[in-house]
């Protein structure tokens, strides 16, 4: 499964890196960056980081 | 339709157990009205999670607290402001409660939980709510602010004093508490002074010596901001762990899956801030009319929106009365949402794991000693003292 950051929405509280280090970090503008192309269906942490964001600024399909 | 349910977030038994009382008014009564408090209260999910995202037509300017706490970090309360002025003053701080600067307190922090269990386990029992709890929350956030060590007994009374209450009006702050808030103050002007000659790599020794993106940095804004967070960092977070503390005493069952295996830790601290939020609401005031319901809060409203309420919601969760930690990962409203999020979520989730990994290796079959004592503060929702025996 494919995972996808809204950069508009984010705001840099960097819940999703706590949740998922191997899939996200924040840029330099604070901003939430995904950097695993792909992650396994199910993937227990990125799922945290997903229901986790404030913003609701991350997505999978 | 007359009103058969009484919330009044100021009385006993509320404080004793609010949670048969929410649901009567997720049922029956979703916007809730206390005539005498003129207060409004939201307690479903869905109108609490959208309620909290409206900034605009929920302001928290009046104070998030019914009995306006908030007010004393004045004049830098973020937790009070809307943006931009809001974005500004949070941005100060962000910066320290990232999480590759959470990361780098792990280990500090697991040798602090280590050194405070030996020491209870020797002594066979503890105040797991104060001494641990608390005791080492307020050891990680001194770090972070940057307090030496040997004030932190003196402003740990400072902080117990701040948040305590007199049971016959626990809605106005007893002149103790007041005073203490100007102790911890005064005690944090003296220090950001030193910071502008002494530089050093902590928090305190950054807002003494920075200004904002707009303007420069009032002095009385420093103190308010670090009084804030030093109060945030140990208080709602020692609720936090101690309500899943005792959350693993009410279910042995689930206990023992946790010791057998830790790393399910973290969903019970999420769990617990979905089942047992610390902080169990917070106040808005609506800037216009609002209609819910075919009725309406005023512009004007002071609207109390009910996090703990709203994290049982049957809408969302299957039998969302029971704490289970074997759940799926869904979002609960514990550390707010939108604007107003939690900025140290990160900490206070890492710090609670710890906490409770901690407890488990060390003293996994700890048990209650005497009768547990309840805070008495409107919107706090954990214990005061909880005596646990340790072997």
């Amino acid at each position: 499964m494919k995972v996808a950051v809204d950069q508009e929405l984010c705001d840099g509280y960097g819940n999703c890196v706590m949740n998922a280090p191997e899939a996200f970090d924040l840029d330099d503008n604070d901003k939430a960056i995904v950097i695993a192309d792909e992650v396994p269906d199910g993937d227990g942490a990125v799922e945290r980081a997903v229901v986790g964001c404030p913003f609701n600024a991350i997505s999978t399909h | 339709m007359p009103v058969s349910v009484v919330y009044d977030p100021f009385l006993n038994d509320c404080l004793q157990n609010p949670y048969p009382t929410y649901a009567e008014m997720r049922e029956h009564y979703p916007l809730y009205h206390n005539e005498e408090r003129d207060i409004y209260a939201l307690s479903r999910y869905a109108d609490v999670k959208a309620a909290a995202s409206d900034w605009e037509t929920f302001t928290s300017e009046e104070s998030v607290d019914l009995d306006g706490s908030t007010l004393q970090f004045r004049p830098a309360n973020f937790v009070d402001f809307s943006p931009p002025q809001h974005t500004e003053i949070r941005g100060l701080v962000r910066d320290a409660f990232a999480p590759k600067h959470v990361r780098k307190l792990e280990p500090l922090l697991r040798s602090h939980a280590d050194k405070l269990m030996r020491e209870f386990v020797e002594r066979g029992e503890c105040d797991i709510a104060w001494e641990y709890s608390s005791g080492l929350p307020l050891h990680i956030i001194s770090h972070v602010i940057g307090m030496p060590e040997e004030d932190l007994p003196q402003m740990a009374y400072y902080l117990k004093t701040v948040v305590s209450r007199d049971p016959e009006d626990n809605m106005t702050l007893p002149p103790r508490a007041v005073q203490a808030g100007k102790d911890i103050r005064a005690y944090f002007t003296a220090m950001a002074e030193d910071r502008r000659k002494n530089p050093r790599d902590d928090l305190m020794s950054h807002l003494a010596n920075t200004r904002l993106p707009s303007r420069e940095l009032e002095e009385d804004e420093v103190t308010g901001l670090c009084f804030f967070l030093f109060m945030a960092g140990v208080d709602n977070l020692s609720g936090l762990i101690t309500n899943t503390i005792s959350a693993f005493l009410e279910h042995p069952d689930q206990r023992r899956l946790a010791v057998d295996d830790p790393t399910l830790v973290p969903a019970a601290v999420e769990e617990t801030m979905r089942w047992d939020p610390p902080l169990q609401m917070m106040a808005r005031t609506a800037t216009r009319d609002v209609e819910y319901y075919g009725e309406k809060i005023p512009a004007g409203g002071r609207t109390v929106i009910i996090w703990g309420a709203a994290n049982r919601d049957h809408a969302e969760w299957d039998h969302a009365e029971e704490w289970d930690i074997t759940r799926p990962p869904k979002r609960q409203l514990g550390f707010g949402e939108g604007v107003h999020f939690c900025i140290g979520a990160p900490l206070a989730r890492l710090q609670s794991t710890v906490a409770v990994q901690t407890l488990l290796k060390y003293a996994p079959q700890y048990a209650v000693v005497g009768e547990p004592e309840r805070v008495l503060k409107s919107n706090i929702r954990t214990f005061e003292h909880l005596t646990i025996s340790l072997r």
